[in-house]
């Protein structure tokens, strides 16, 4: 009776996980088979997998839509502003976890607080900025930005793992002469990997998926990126959207983010919910 | 080499905990000082300060004779052994070992040479490129010795560092430190709560309350000679006995009651604690260690009388729990010395003896006790202080006599 009741529950539970999933997975289908599909032969049966399916949307978007050059400039923006965020991070959150000095906790909460803002608001002043130092469509402008936008949460996301990293190993290394510097390097960063990575991974994931900073900050063709280049393809040339290869062009830009997450889903997640303290 | 010394040393932390209360403590130049105590008693912020990994809110630290308070942990030239070992666990055995040798820039050949030696003596040397996470307990614990002495530093500080090991394994640890130590004549700080290591290891042992070091003695000193009723209750396994007892002076001369049983305290023991007679009338505690008693047959007059409640086997020998005939000290005794010592808290007296086999009792024999005066210790029942002794050679030849 009561493994009938518990078999029941078990099933409802499953019953309702599976519907999540196929809610959430609902998205990507439609992508996925649209942007196989012709763009006459859309309309009727959209969501059902073409019987002719075509690459050619994919080909179009890649070569004459400039997304081979957009692919690789979402990567640079992603890659470097994400390895800059991450490493001014890991030098505030070792200061915030190591070093006792006057006021600090308000330091540390009005960083943290920052996290609060959207970027619209600073985007005017940082435009202004940017264009009085003349870097408005040089590379570095929308990197500079994207990753000072991104260091707030990623200094509160290592320290809170660093904050775990038991202080006797500290203790030991300051006993043993080490200065503050080899402490960072030797001990506290080589143990804060999974979270360093973890960091990595989701400030590249904002980067990768930003619009508005790269719209803003490069504004040349050549430095556009996929969302740019997305946001662009939306409306269609002639005014009529192109469905499918709006769909391709989904396709490409979210597929290295998904293949990402499948192939590291182990150690972003125990970057996420691990302390330090092993 | 080098000694080292406390003054007038105090720590409050914000919390306004006052960790060390004016300690003074001087070891010497290649000396093993222990300090004992049980947990908050201060013991490791003592040797915190001595690090350098905490700062004193007044007094000083020496080392060598200089006043190292505004010295860095790594300028101080100690070399420390943690409780949890403090091994970097990304990093293999030989890299932890030369952790220290990396950091003081010493050269790559010397940091290798001096890194297997250490290995060889520690017997670590197959370990040396595995990661501390592979290691068993009493592994990690000599790669962390190995790290403290790979440097040849001044001074030796070790924080608890057998806790985590297993019975056996400790005892085996204990006696291989010693015999380091003594080899390499390194001035040594061990804090430990553990009175059997202390006893064991120390030189000269530190037993510690409340921030304050109770008396500082060789351990055969602080077993023979305790200056108050705490370090007599901590040394010794099992712990002295304690009882209330009332000097009382008639024509026979001086006598102990306990509850209702005298007993006479011979000139010499007398004239090994010349302040006793002033005690006559007074009420003070009465300690037996477990060896100074025998067990005698029910009904004799010069004993105390009780009623065995617990017999336990301790392999050779026998652990006999006692209900005696008297009073046992309150946690207002002894200068609060003893708030949880008498867990029962209803003031009964009882005493636990160690007893060969013959002199086995079972649970409910009513027995007598028969107490060797030679070897009771007398506390100050406020202030829980020993009662002034006479001069040692006095008392050992008191002790020998069994008078």
């Amino acid at each position: 009776m009561r493994t009938a009741r518990r078999r029941a529950a078990r099933a409802g539970e499953h019953g309702f996980l599976l519907a999540v999933a196929l809610v959430s997975l609902f998205p990507l289908y439609v992508m996925l088979v649209a942007s196989f599909q012709r763009a006459t032969s859309l309309s009727g049966s959209g969501l059902l997998p073409t019987l002719d399916p075509t690459f050619e949307n994919y080909t179009e978007v890649w070569n004459e839509f400039g997304f081979d050059r957009m692919f690789v400039n979402s990567t640079i923006l992603s890659l470097s502003s994400a390895a800059i965020a991450v490493l001014l991070a890991a030098g505030a959150a070792y200061g915030f976890t190591r070093f006792r000095f006057a006021g600090r906790g308000v330091l540390l909460v009005a960083l943290i607080g920052t996290m609060a803002i959207p970027p619209i608001v600073v985007i005017v002043p940082l435009f202004v900025m940017m264009s009085d130092l003349g870097l408005v469509n040089e590379m570095s402008s929308a990197i500079i930005v994207q990753a000072g936008l991104n260091v707030p949460f990623a200094t509160f996301l290592l320290f809170t793992y660093m904050r775990e990293l038991p202080h006797e190993l500290f203790e030991a290394a300051e006993v043993d002469g080490a200065s503050r510097w080899r402490q960072f390097v030797e001990i506290a960063l080589p143990m804060s990997v999974p979270a360093l990575v973890t960091t990595m991974v989701i400030c590249a994931m904002y980067a990768w998926n930003e619009l508005l900073i790269p719209l803003i900050f490069w504004q040349t063709e050549q430095l556009a990126t996929l969302m740019v280049g997305l946001a662009v393809l939306a409306p269609g040339r002639s005014g009529a959207q192109d469905i499918p290869l709006l769909m391709a062009g989904v396709t490409i830009s979210v597929l290295p983010l998904a293949i990402a997450f499948l192939v590291g889903r182990k150690a972003l997640v125990r970057g996420l919910v691990e302390g330090g303290e092993r | 080499m080098a000694s080292v010394a406390l003054r007038d040393a105090r720590k409050v932390y914000p919390n306004g905990v006052e960790a060390l209360c004016r300690i003074d403590l001087e070891v010497g130049d290649g000396e093993l000082v222990v300090l004992v105590g049980s947990s908050g008693c201060g013991k490791t912020t003592a040797l915190r300060a001595v690090a350098g990994l905490e700062q004193l809110s007044s007094g000083s630290v020496e080392i060598a004779g200089a006043d190292v308070g505004a010295t860095t942990a790594a300028d101080r030239d100690v070399a420390m052994v943690f409780q949890n070992y403090g091994l970097y666990p990304h990093m293999s055995v030989a890299r932890n070992v030369a952790f220290g040798l990396r950091a003081r820039r010493v050269p790559r050949d010397e940091q290798r040479e001096r890194v297997l030696r250490i290995a060889k003596a520690l017997d670590i040397e197959p370990l040396l490129d595995r990661k501390p996470r592979e290691l068993s307990g009493g592994q990690r614990q000599r790669v962390a010795m190995g790290r403290a002495l790979v440097r040849d530093p001044r001074v030796f500080l070790m924080d608890e560092p057998l806790s985590n090991l297993d019975a056996r394994l400790r005892v085996q640890m204990r006696g291989e430190i010693v015999r380091i130590q003594r080899e390499l004549g390194t001035t040594t700080i061990y804090v430990t709560h553990d009175q059997v290591e202390a006893m064991t290891m120390g030189q000269r042992v530190a037993v510690m309350d409340r921030g304050r070091i109770l008396q500082l003695a060789t351990p055969e000193e602080l077993y023979e000679m305790p200056a108050n009723v705490f370090v007599a209750r901590f040394m010794g396994s099992p712990p002295i006995n304690l009882l209330l007892g009332e000097i009382v002076a008639d024509g026979a001369g001086l006598a102990c009651r306990l509850g209702q049983t005298l007993v006479r305290l011979p000139p010499s023991l007398v004239a090994a604690w010349p302040d006793i007679g002033a005690y006559a009338g007074r009420e003070l505690i009465v300690g037996v260690r477990p060896d100074a008693f025998e067990l005698g047959a029910p009904g004799d007059p010069a004993g105390l009388p009780g009623r065995v409640y617990l017999v336990e086997l301790l392999g050779s020998e026998w652990l006999v729990h006692v209900e005696v005939e008297a009073r046992a000290p309150s946690g207002d005794d002894g200068g609060g010395a003893l708030p949880t010592w008498d867990a029962a808290g209803d003031g009964q007296g009882r005493l636990s003896g160690r007893f060969h086999a013959a002199q086995r009792a079972a649970a409910g024999d009513g027995v007598t006790l028969v107490l060797d005066p030679g070897r009771l210790e007398f506390f100050d029942r406020d202030s829980g202080d020993a009662l002034v002794r006479a001069a040692v050679p006095e008392r050992a030849a008191d002790a020998a006599t069994g008078s």
